[in-house]
């Protein structure tokens, strides 16, 4: 099956957007900026959901990520008052050619990997059937097939709940101490 | 089947309460000694309960040699095969049941009188001494060492393959090394006298070369055979035509026996035979139930009983195997030789040492001339005797000491010759060690030992060995004599020092051992008497011992006709030498300051048998001594501290060295920058700025740049 | 596909599960009705419930070895062992809780404890990549937690973040790797991977770059080197039951997940092998060596985990049914052994308030009895008989060899002595070492005295008779091959 000319086109403009945005969330020492660079990038990466047929997940990429998450991102940042990141201590300075040193390595291993499995690779996997990510058909994946994993998820999720209630309950406390110092 | 399964389960069970007692004791109980001679005296009365009602159900049983008690579990899995470990219960197993746990019993019992349980702490006593007047200041520590033999022992007997048989056997080794060097802070005026802590650890290592040659004889065993199962080994076929048709490393010799001499080594060092004989001796230096579990119940019939046990292998291929006539040798020699030591010595506790050598010997030569039944039967009687007369021993020793504490003598206690008319002020211990005395002695027709060493003679008399014949006859002489001698300087006439006047009879606890145990000294031989003895044989069931032992066998030997000429002669070497010894020194007893008579008749011969043919001396001189000069000058001086510790502390440095720069690039790499850091900024208790102290990071940046590592170097492996 | 699925067998397999969130949510309700001075029942509790399961479920749940809920778990008796382990190792920590000034009396700690225990419960079971990655995210969130509970205790925040950092981000680096997988298998099941990965459509290099990510992230749980970095310092830092609960439990789950993956998902795709067997020499090696200069006891015992983790890697690249055995008794001996040296290490410090080693000077006289269950615990560790940890080192050895794999056997045996010598070291100061002036017996909490006694008899059970343990080990590396 030969690639769709246009929709190649659109997948190369938005990829580049995609990464740029994720170079320019790393490269940002401001935070709220960081920020908005990742909205930009769920939003990118919302569309390529679209384009490769499933738009319930789009949409839930949408608001999950770059709705309700994004905001609590910005309220926290805002919050603290941690918009501006202090400049990195000198002995982070060896990190960051080492990091460009293993971005390169693990690309290149991709690719070797990718190509070396050959072109044809998930052509088969793209084979959209009908109601492919149709809310429906996501809706019987995760209550038959995937049911046990979706209610083992509860225990995750009460897990860092207890965790987040502890975490600021302590917090209290530490700040009732602070408190009794003082006086 | 019932039975038999209750009878599997209760042989498990058999060592376990010594065992468990043991740690309970040194665990819980350290503290307090009636608990603890409480639950060492309740374990092991469970063991024997559990062994006579064993025994009982198999002497129930028709046939039950060919039908033992068998029972094991995988133990160590070795990939396609398992190690099994089990326990297996035979009627030579049986024999030891009936008189093992019966002994360690009764050793315990006497051990609460002996340590004087009851009596307060004497200030005077510190750990690791003899206790003067007082209770014994490590009284739990005792009890729990004596159930750990009682139980290893129990574990050896019961044991069913040759690998779990030597664990209780070392387990033995150890408790011996403890319980011989208990009083280790005991020494002596004379230098020259070994110490408890000496003598320790001659026991120790003796054995110790002793089970080594016999640990090769059990690898090599089990490389030939492929188990060490003793039932798999003597009752398959194919195993035992190939262990004796493969040749040995020594030209010419079966790999059976071969194999049997390496295991038998084993046994010359726990049985104490010459030449390995040094040791037992100066195990005297123990404390007295030691020496009567070492030397009656437990240590020295583990040795014999183990090489009864290899006897078929020994025995492979008939008569005339050179295993056994090693064996024969080795025993009536050691027979012979030890009574001759025995005559000479003064000590109460040595004469008793000798003559435990001399009865060893006994058996081992029996066994050499094919005597298996005889052999058993010895060891069992020897057992009562034996025990009895180390007790009583014990008890004349406790008596004397006693009357020391009142006259404030300083005198050897255990001297024969400061004793003298004990017979008076210690009634029990007398006519008990009478009893013991005659048995040894081999009192015709009414003592135990009399059967049991009259079927030894009787065999070799029966089967032509005439050498052996005629040292064993000798040496039931010289056994005789001494017990005679022995009986006579203890117990008759008058008293010839102030403590041994002052004397008095013992506790209950240690005399009730002695009347319990004189009764099977003089029973136990009944059920040995030959089939075709007049009269008696006929009387007691046509020898039921023999009918019994003999289904260990895999295949019987063959027993052999009643004859009246070897009786005769042991009648008249049992009763001449007593007669002689009451002639020397029971008619008219030594006074104070005489000397032995003995010392003239024999002349230069006595100094030679008193210094025990200066074996120790020539030991000292051939094998300690330059033993010393190796290790301290060879391997010590030049192989240890140049060679190999030029080695290892070159490995040392360089491990060392590898581990402080990975120490270093662990804390300075990876920790310094971080720490100084977050040393500054902690006080105010901002813990986040943790996160940005760059550690984790670093830590990362090393493991993926890691991972890549290894990515590369697998896609270099595959290329 | 259907309700066909999920029958009666396949809720009852979930037993321990299901037991283990109905006691998470009785602990946590305790939490709030109970006075402060009724509240040591709470960990109490926890290990009575851990007990029950574990009865429950030897009783119950015994293994089918079938993919239950829609092959997403697969109930076989590999997992069966793990979780049971994992089970006993979470009600004996609830003991040893007691313990520990901070968290002694916290049921939202217990609960969040028993969610990571369940977690664990779904790694060794979970057959499939999604299920599994729930599993392990489960397991590292709440062990997250648990290592940063002390807020008040700078050293556990720093250890919880460190923990958390690093677990992030190699649990990312491993889902890159899963997600290759799914891209190009197009399967989730492990079950229905392996065919595919033995018919070769899937090009070599591509299946050893997914190894190696997957690697990153079991390496982080089990702690081998290059991905042991965070042990020392999170073990050092966290409070100490729930080191000890990390160090046993989580790296065992590590393991279980280990084994699963590589040896019934990654079958016949065995090319890593040699890249694993240096993996475990090097972590033998580098963890034994650094262990040696330490003088922190949770130090010495992190670098002593991280050796340890190398001799199970030893068994894991024997690469046959003997290996994944002695594997799986390893592990059974090591949570047994590991737990009461940290149970130690617990009661000491409950006492004398401090891990430095030079402090344990004279523990003997001190306190016997822990002394003794020090003795035991660090005997086994460096595998004296007739200890549970010697039979370890035996079987993985023995498999070593088994599999041609001498070299390394040999190395595991040299690293051995190295780890007698430091474990040696600490006994030393312990027996012979005077005890400094003026310091008290030592104070055992009742619940940590059981838990001692349970565990030290463990040790010489698991050692002397190792026979049954050792076929239940067999049984499960069954299911795998």
């Amino acid at each position: 099956m030969l690639p769709n000319i246009p929709e190649l086109v659109i997948f190369l403009v938005l990829a580049v957007i995609a990464v740029a945005a994720a170079l320019g969330m790393l490269a940002s020492s401001n935070a709220i900026y960081s920020a908005l660079f990742l909205v930009v990038n769920f939003g990118v990466v919302a569309t390529f959901y679209l384009l490769l047929g499933a738009p319930f997940i789009a949409m839930a990429q949408v608001t999950v990520y770059a709705g309700a998450i994004m905001v609590l991102f910005l309220f926290v940042i805002m919050l603290l008052g941690a918009e501006q990141m202090k400049p990195t201590s000198h002995n982070l300075l060896w990190q960051k050619p080492l990091s460009i040193v293993l971005i390169i390595l693990l690309l290149s291993i991709s690719f070797y990997v990718v190509l070396g499995q050959g072109v044809s690779t998930g052509s088969d996997l793209m084979q959209n059937t009908s109601g492919y990510g149709s809310p429906s058909a996501i809706g019987t994946l995760l209550f038959q097939k995937y049911l046990f994993p979706f209610e083992a998820t509860s225990i995750l999720l009460l897990a860092a709940m207890v965790g987040a209630v502890v975490l600021t309950g302590v917090r209290k406390q530490r700040r009732r101490i602070r408190k009794s110092r003082r006086l | 089947m019932v039975i038999m399964e209750m009878s599997e389960m209760l042989t498990w069970l058999v060592p376990a309460p010594p065992l468990i007692s043991f740690f309970v004791i040194i665990l819980f109980t350290s503290r307090h000694r009636s608990m603890s001679h409480l639950v060492a005296l309740f374990a092991m009365g469970l063991s024997l309960l559990f062994s006579w009602v064993i025994v009982f159900n198999a002497l129930s049983t028709d046939h039950f040699g060919e039908h033992p008690i068998a029972s094991d579990v995988g133990w160590l899995p070795t990939g396609d095969t398992v190690l099994r470990m089990g326990v297996a219960v035979d009627p030579l197993t049986i024999v030891m049941l009936t008189f093992v746990p019966l002994a360690c019993f009764l050793i315990i019992l006497y051990s609460v009188g002996y340590s004087n349980f009851g009596k307060g702490r004497d200030q005077r006593d510190i750990s690791g001494s003899p206790p003067h007047h007082g209770v014994e200041p490590m009284y739990s520590r005792f009890f729990a060492f004596l159930s750990l033999f009682a139980g290893a022992m129990l574990v050896l007997t019961v044991a069913d393959n040759l690998l779990l048989l030597f664990f209780g056997w070392e387990i033995m080794g150890l408790c011996s090394y403890l319980l011989i060097g208990f009083w280790y802070g005991r020494t002596y005026d004379d230098k020259f006298q070994i110490t408890p802590s000496g003598a320790a650890v001659k026991a120790f290592m003796t054995t110790r070369l002793a089970d080594v040659i016999m640990l090769i004889g059990i690898a090599y065993l089990y490389f030939e055979a492929g188990t060490l199962n003793f039932r798999e080994i003597f009752f398959n076929e194919e195993i035992m035509k190939h262990l004796l048709e493969s040749p040995s490393l020594i030209g010419g010799m079966a790999a059976a026996h071969f194999i049997g001499l390496l295991i038998f080594a084993g046994t010359v060092g726990k049985s104490a035979q010459f030449p390995l004989h040094v040791w037992l001796p100066d195990a005297m230096e123990g404390p007295t139930p030691v020496s009567a579990m070492i030397h009656a119940a437990a240590m020295v019939s583990a040795g014999v009983y183990m090489v009864i046990r290899m006897f078929p292998l020994l025995n492979s291929g008939g008569h005339g195997s050179p295993a056994l006539t090693v064996m024969a040798f080795v025993g009536a020699f050691t027979a012979l030789f030890a009574a001759t030591i025995a005559v000479a010595q003064n000590d109460v506790k040595r004469v008793l040492a000798y003559s435990t050598i001399s009865q060893l010997g006994y058996m081992i030569a029996a066994l050499g001339i094919g005597a298996y039944v005889a052999a058993a039967f010895h060891l069992m009687t020897h057992a009562f005797f034996k025990a009895l007369l180390f007790m009583g021993s014990g008890s004349i020793i406790h008596g004397v000491e006693h009357g020391m504490h009142q006259t404030n003598d300083k005198l050897d206690p255990q001297d024969m010759l400061n004793m003298g008319g004990l017979a008076k002020r210690m009634p029990t211990t007398y006519w008990t060690f009478v009893i013991g005395g005659f048995s040894l002695a081999g009192f015709p027709f009414v003592t135990a030992g009399f059967w049991s060493k009259d079927e030894i003679l009787a065999d070799a008399f029966a089967h032509g060995h005439w050498w052996v014949f005629v040292v064993l006859l000798i040496s039931a002489f010289l056994t005789a004599f001494y017990t005679m001698r022995q009986i006579s300087l203890t117990f008759l006439g008058d008293a010839r020092t102030e403590s041994a006047a002052k004397a008095h009879e013992s506790a209950w606890t240690m005399t009730l051992p002695l009347v319990v145990l004189s009764f099977f000294a003089v029973f136990a031989g009944y059920v040995g008497v030959h089939m075709d003895f007049p009269v008696l044989g006929a009387m007691l069931g046509s020898n039921p011992f023999e009918h019994f032992v003999i289904g260990s066998l895999p295949h019987h030997i063959s027993g052999f006709e009643f004859e009246w000429t070897p009786v005769i002669f042991s009648v008249v070497a049992g009763i001449s030498g007593l007669f002689l010894g009451w002639l020397v020194y029971g008619r008219r007893p030594l006074v104070i300051g005489q000397q032995d008579p003995l010392v003239k008749v024999l002349g230069p011969l006595y100094g030679v048998f008193a210094n025990k043919y200066y074996f120790d001396e020539l030991y000292n001189v051939v094998l300690v001594r330059p033993v010393k000069w190796i290790s301290e000058v060879v391997a010590f001086k030049w192989i240890d501290r140049v060679l190999i510790d030029g080695a290892l502390h070159s490995v040392a440095n360089l491990t060392m060295k590898i581990g402080s720069v990975a120490v270093w690039f662990e804390k300075w790499g990876i920790d310094y920058a971080p720490d100084k850091f977050g040393d500054g900024v902690r006080f105010s208790g901002q813990s986040f700025r943790v996160i940005q102290s760059g550690r984790v990071q670093d830590y990362l940046n090393i493991t993926l740049s890691a991972v890549v590592v290894i990515g590369a170097i697998l896609f270099v492996i595959l290329r | 596909m259907g309700i066909s699925n999920y029958q009666m067998s396949s809720v009852i397999s979930l037993l321990p599960e299901v037991g283990l969130l109905v006691l998470a949510g009785v602990v946590l309700t305790m939490d709030v009705l109970l006075k402060d001075d009724r509240k040591h029942l709470i960990a109490v509790t926890t290990a009575v419930g851990s007990l029950l399961i574990i009865l429950a479920a030897l009783m119950y749940s015994q293994p089918s070895g079938d993919l239950i809920w829609g092959g997403m778990v697969r109930d076989d008796m590999l997992a069966f062992v793990f979780r049971l382990a994992f089970i006993f190792a979470g009600g004996i920590t609830a003991m040893f809780s007691i313990g520990s000034k901070e968290l002694a009396h916290r049921g939202d700690y217990y609960a969040i404890m028993l969610g990571a225990v369940i977690g664990m419960c779904f790694m060794a079971s979970a057959a499939d990549l999604i299920m599994l990655y729930l599993a392990i995210e489960t397991t590292g969130i709440a062990g997250y937690l648990l290592a940063g509970y002390v807020r008040t205790d700078d050293r556990s925040a720093e250890a919880g973040l460190k923990y958390f950092l690093f677990g992030a981000a190699t649990s990312a680096v491993m889902l890159y790797g899963f997600s290759l997988l799914y891209g190009l298998t197009g399967e989730t099941n492990l079950g229905a991977i392996a065919p595919i990965l033995a018919s070769g459509t899937v090009s070599v290099s591509a299946i050893c770059a997914i190894v190696v990510l997957i690697l990153v992230g079991v390496g982080f749980k089990i702690a081998i080197v290059p991905f042991h970095f965070w042990a020392p310092d999170v073990y050092e830092g966290a409070p100490s039951p729930v080191t000890g609960f990390i160090s046993t439990a989580s790296k065992t789950a590590g393991f279980a997940v280990l084994l699963r993956v590589f040896i019934y998902g990654l079958a016949a795709s065995e090319y890593w092998l040699p890249a694993m067997a240096g993996l475990a020499a090097v972590t033998m090696t580098f963890g034994n060596l650094v262990a040696l200069a330490q003088t922190n006891i949770k130090r010495l015992l992190a670098y002593s985990s991280v050796a340890h983790a190398g001799y199970v890697l030893v068994a894991f690249v024997a690469y046959s049914e003997l290996g994944v055995a002695s594997a799986i008794f390893y592990l059974i001996a090591y949570v047994v052994t590991n737990l009461a040296a940290f149970g130690v290490v617990i009661v000491f410090a409950h006492t004398a308030g401090t891990d430095d080693i030079q402090q344990y000077a004279g523990m003997s006289r001190r306190s016997p009895y822990l002394a003794l269950a020090m003795l035991v615990a660090f005997l086994s560790l460096a595998g004296m008989p007739p200890l549970a940890g010697f039979f370890a080192k035996f079987y993985v050895f023995a498999a070593a060899v088994k599999a041609d794999m001498i070299w390394l056997a040999f190395v595991g045996v040299l690293n051995a002595i190295v780890g007698l010598y430091y474990y040696l070291v600490v006994l030393k100061v312990v027996y012979v070492s005077p005890a400094p002036d003026g310091v008290g017996s030592i104070d055992i909490p009742a619940t940590c005295k059981i838990a001692l006694v349970v565990l030290s008899l463990g040790i010489i059970l698991i050692g002397t008779a190792s026979s049954p343990w050792f076929n239940w080990a067999m049984k499960a590396a069954q299911d795998l091959f």
